[in-house]
């Protein structure tokens, strides 16, 4: 990292370990003591409780609810009694991701093209709605979606007993209002780091805005893309707020069926066995999803022109 | 060096805001000294010390609005001991904190069902009577007292009791008056219009009642039957939860299952709705003083329930909370809009068709893994 | 000529669709801040104007306590976020591999990990733990009366979890875009390493430190599953107002909210300020 001094006579030699100046050693105590805190911490509580959680799948259940030890299996293998909140989880959580995509990247492109001086403003704008409490502005929307919030509305167009709330629209609904801003920021990063020039390069080759922004555009915001998709997804899948007040029960999430475990069957290690095995699944997505989206980014670099 | 200044500057900004947030939070008003949760007082005075045997910290874990500050005032007062309230939204979650042991809880309000796995397990102490000034329950509310739950009423005292009824609106139409009228009319009639709780207990036995069975049936045939009727019932319900208020306010639910709390107040607001005992009986329930066994305060739980177990002081609390009381002579003491509301205190008759909710039925697995399969069915 | 007026016709619906996606979001807060003055006790009927809400909401024992919980909660989470995530992102590229691969993996893993995973394990983690602990507590030190359990410092050490990888991402980021050399100067000047850190790399990292801290309290703050799960007797402001919605609705609820948007949004407004005059003092060197 330093420019080794050279110390000694020549016949001596110079070796640069021995020259290097004493704050190297110095140096990495300092790191290292800027490292510790934050590793014990996470070995405290981050591993602690993944180990306590992998050791509370293996046990029963207390026939008063609660925890007693043991080693089996059995709450592994009841792990299918739980597969239709998962499938349903899986599912409305790549809609509500996919949806929240088609809402939010050009949103992003707006913000990043169009914004001028104005796009650390309209960055904030997206933002601020955030600063209220989750619950209050999923709870405003349940008066909304209620019937003496838009369906009145509709009604005043004509259109009779719509119903909104408690419905998989709600739900989803939910999820792209509340995981917007974090779809709309990376992609307007990588939006906004695509160069001007080069789109103004391929209209002057004669591209149409569409072919441009196809051909152009859109490839270089990939990884943004990839960044929100994730971003979004994984936590998604873990949410229980949103299919409880939006969803009124209706949709029972793999977060829902977690909670109930821990809250109303008072089942600790089925429910510990429950959340291992939603971990391993998120770990294999997010494994299966880096690989193919490395090779994407790589094909998309490999085939450019310029 | 001199161009990061900007940078610096950012940073003592940020520390100033978050000393101005700090001073706010720590601000002294009520005798606040750090911000732990543990001992903060909820009273006007500085938590002075008491008497030296009752200590200066009282901690009950309770219910939402379930208690009335000025009674609590007067006991601190009249002690010097400060009472700090926190409050669950269900009594799983204050299980799990007293499972997890040392929780620094003194009073609890468990609601009936779960006290003999409690008392099995240890976490709650025998009730010292004479600490507590020798009550006699003797001509308590019978269905409430000396009940399998607690035999001899051991650990715990009745608070409030309730019970598990229907709220129908105007827009319902015909009145709903049975759990089996409730569940036949939530396809029909009431399509999308009901709301049946997100809680195994009351819903379980519900339906139960509505076919004829027992409330707290685990019986595998008579498991099998309800859930073929709530998987088919979930498409036509409003939703399952139990935030039963906001949608009956909303106009989104006419009839829905609810508990006598949420009975008061919607009538309340509401006159032209009605909360009914439903004829072929339905849920009984009571929630109940009882006192940690490793309390950390338990010359101050005493006194605070030698206190409030005094008639006029459990008269102030349940006109407060609008729950009512086992205490025949507590009825008395009560304002007439209080002691002659049927919601609140429907008549001897009725509740007697209502039977408590029992521990097996709350620690049955079958009946939970049953409940999880009708959430998830679509 | 087409292409021109096609561009026109392009940039009117992007600026028509900000303005639809801005009402969308902005929607639910309207009618938050709407309600918090109605007078009425109703959330569904305006019924006329009051500030009774907000005098209710802020003399409320209940409401002021878990606003204060809150508050600390987020102001002990988010610095101690700091703090660890800015050592472990400073100290990370030279830390041996190994280390450095499981640092980075945990950290990761955390930001990934869904809340609720989060919570329930160190629920059980802190239930086992201080079982077992709080029985040597009371062998080795009887008269204290001390124990551990779930309450403010439970919260905090899971919050702590996610806020730190938080910061650790932002500050790497800016790391990874400095100029090494400056660094490099310091120490060739034979600077001790920790001056270098107070008074170069600190200094150059501090937009990113700032970020991060902010971004750890926000969602500390914010934060409902991790504290639903471990939060013991402590109760913060998202876990009172869930469990007073369910006991019924009130406008004292939209009077909070509305007081901390409020809030929030002044404090974004004067720090954007001071940001603005910083840059324009700031001299440029390079």
């Amino acid at each position: 990292m330093t420019t080794p001094i050279p110390v000694g006579t020549i016949e001596e030699g110079v070796r640069p370990e021995t020259a290097a100046p004493p704050a190297d050693r110095r140096l990495r105590r300092l790191l290292r003591t800027l490292a510790s805190p934050g590793l014990l911490w996470y070995i405290l509580f981050l591993v602690g409780p993944m180990v306590v959680l992998v050791v509370f799948s293996l046990g029963r259940r207390a026939s008063n609810g609660g925890y007693e030890p043991a080693f089996t299996l059995e709450q592994f293998a009841r792990l299918g009694t739980r597969w239709t909140p998962f499938f349903n989880t899986m599912v409305m959580g790549l809609l509500g991701t996919l949806m929240c995509l088609v809402v939010a990247y050009p949103m992003a492109y707006f913000m990043a093209t169009r914004g001028g001086k104005y796009k650390t403003l309209l960055l904030a704008l997206v933002v601020i709605p955030f600063w209220t409490s989750f619950l209050i502005r999923t709870y405003a929307w349940v008066f909304l979606l209620g019937n003496r919030g838009l369906p009145t509305v509709f009604e005043m167009v004509g259109l009779r007993n719509v119903r909104l709330l408690n419905t998989t629209f709600a739900v989803l609904l939910g999820i792209v209002y509340n995981y917007l801003p974090l779809m709309v920021l990376p992609i307007y990063v990588s939006l906004e780091r695509v160069d001007v020039t080069l789109r103004h390069a391929s209209k002057d080759l004669g591209a149409g805005p569409w072919a441009t922004f196809r051909q152009v555009t859109l490839p270089l915001s990939a990884p943004g893309v990839f960044a929100g998709v994730l971003l979004v997804f994984v936590p998604v899948l873990g949410e229980y707020l949103i299919p409880v007040l939006l969803g009124g029960g209706q949709t029972y999430f793999l977060g829902n069926a977690l909670a109930d475990l821990f809250f109303q069957s008072r089942n600790w290690p089925f429910g510990a066995a429950v959340a291992v095995a939603f971990i391993a699944v998120i770990m294999i997505l997010i494994l299966v999803y880096n690989r193919m989206t490395k090779r994407i980014v790589a094909q998309g670099r490999g085939s450019r022109l310029l | 060096m001199s161009n990061n200044k900007g940078g610096i500057g950012r940073v003592w900004l940020a520390l100033v805001l978050c000393l101005g947030m700090l001073l706010a939070a720590c601000a002294p008003d009520s005798g606040d000294g750090s911000d732990t949760t543990e001992a903060t007082g909820t009273t006007a005075m500085g938590g002075a010390g008491g008497p030296a045997d009752l200590g200066d910290t009282l901690v009950i874990a309770t219910w939402p609005n379930y208690h009335d500050q000025a009674t609590i005032d007067a006991f601190t007062e009249q002690t010097g001991v400060a009472v700090s309230i926190n409050v669950y939204g269900s009594t799983e979650e204050m299980e799990a904190l007293l499972r997890a042991g040392d929780s620094g809880i003194d009073i609890l309000m468990p609601t009936h069902y779960a006290v003999p796995a409690w008392t099995e397990d240890g976490l709650l102490q025998e009730l010292d009577y004479e600490a507590m000034g020798n009550p006699d329950l003797s001509d308590w509310n019978e269905l409430f007292i000396d009940q399998d739950f607690d035999p001899g009423n051991v650990y715990t005292i009745p608070k409030n009791w309730g019970t598990t009824g229907i709220i129908y609106g105007p827009d319902a139409g015909d009145p709903v008056t049975s759990w089996a009228d409730f569940f036949a009319r939530a396809s029909t009639d009431l399509d999308q219009r009901t709301l049946i709780v997100d809680h195994q207990i009351s819903t379980i036995g519900s339906a139960a009642v509505s076919m004829g069975y027992d409330l707290n049936t685990t019986d595998p045939d008579e498991l099998a039957d309800i859930e073929a009727m709530l998987t088919e019932l979930k498409p036509h319900v409003w939703a399952i939860s139990s935030d039963v208020q906001p949608p009956l306010r909303n106009g989104d639910t006419w009839a829905s299952m609810a508990w006598t709390g949420d009975g008061v107040q919607v009538v309340r607001d509401n006159p032209d709705y009605v909360y009914v005992i439903p004829d072929d009986g339905g849920e009984l329930w009571v929630d109940n003083w009882s006192i940690a066994a490793d309390a950390p305060h338990p010359q101050a739980a005493y006194a605070f329930m030698e206190f409030i177990l005094r008639p006029e002081n459990s008269a102030a609390d349940t006109e407060f909370s609008l729950f009512p009381h086992a205490n025949p002579d507590v009825t008395p003491l009560l304002s007439d809009e209080v002691a002659n509301n049927p919601v609140i205190y429907p008549d001897q008759e009725a509740i007697s068709r209502m039977t408590l909710s029992s521990a097996d039925a709350y620690n049955s697995e079958e009946r939970a893994e049953m409940w999880a399969r009708v959430k998830a069915s679509s | 000529m087409n292409s021109r007026s096609h561009t026109r016709w392009i940039d009117r619906g992007l600026k028509a669709y900000g303005w639809a996606v801005y009402a969308f979001l902005f929607l639910p807060i309207l009618v938050v801040v709407v309600f918090s003055f109605n007078s009425g006790r109703h959330v569904a009927e305006l019924t006329g104007f009051s500030f009774q809400w907000y005098v209710t909401a802020w003399t409320d024992p209940f409401v002021v306590r878990a606003f204060r919980t809150s508050i600390s909660i987020a102001l002990t989470a988010g610095l101690i976020s700091t703090v660890l995530g800015t050592g472990a992102a400073i100290a990370m590229p030279s830390l041996p591999r190994l280390v450095r691969r499981s640092f980075d993996t945990m950290m990761n893993f955390a930001i990934v990990v869904p809340g609720i995973v989060l919570g329930l394990s160190l629920l059980i983690f802190v239930v086992s733990a201080t079982g077992w602990l709080n029985d040597w507590i009371t062998y080795l030190f009887p008269d204290t009366g001390f124990s551990l359990g779930l309450g403010f410092h439970s919260v905090v050490a899971g919050h702590a979890v996610f806020g730190s990888a938080i910061v650790a991402i932002l500050v790497r980021t800016r790391l990874a875009s400095l100029d090494p050399e400056v660094i490099e100067a310091s120490s060739d000047l034979y600077a001790p390493p920790l001056r270098t850190l107070f008074t170069v790399t600190l200094p150059l990292l501090a937009p990113a430190i700032l970020a991060g801290f902010l971004l750890a309290f926000t969602f500390s703050f914010d934060d409902f599953i991790i504290a639903f799960f471990t939060r013991g007797q402590a109760q913060t402001l998202p876990i009172y107002l869930f469990a007073s919605i369910r006991r019924g609705v009130s406008p004292v609820i939209n009077a909070t909210a509305s007081t901390l948007l409020a809030f929030s949004v002044t404090m974004l407004i004067v720090a954007s300020l001071v940001n603005r005059r910083r840059s324009q003092q700031r001299p440029v060197p390079r």
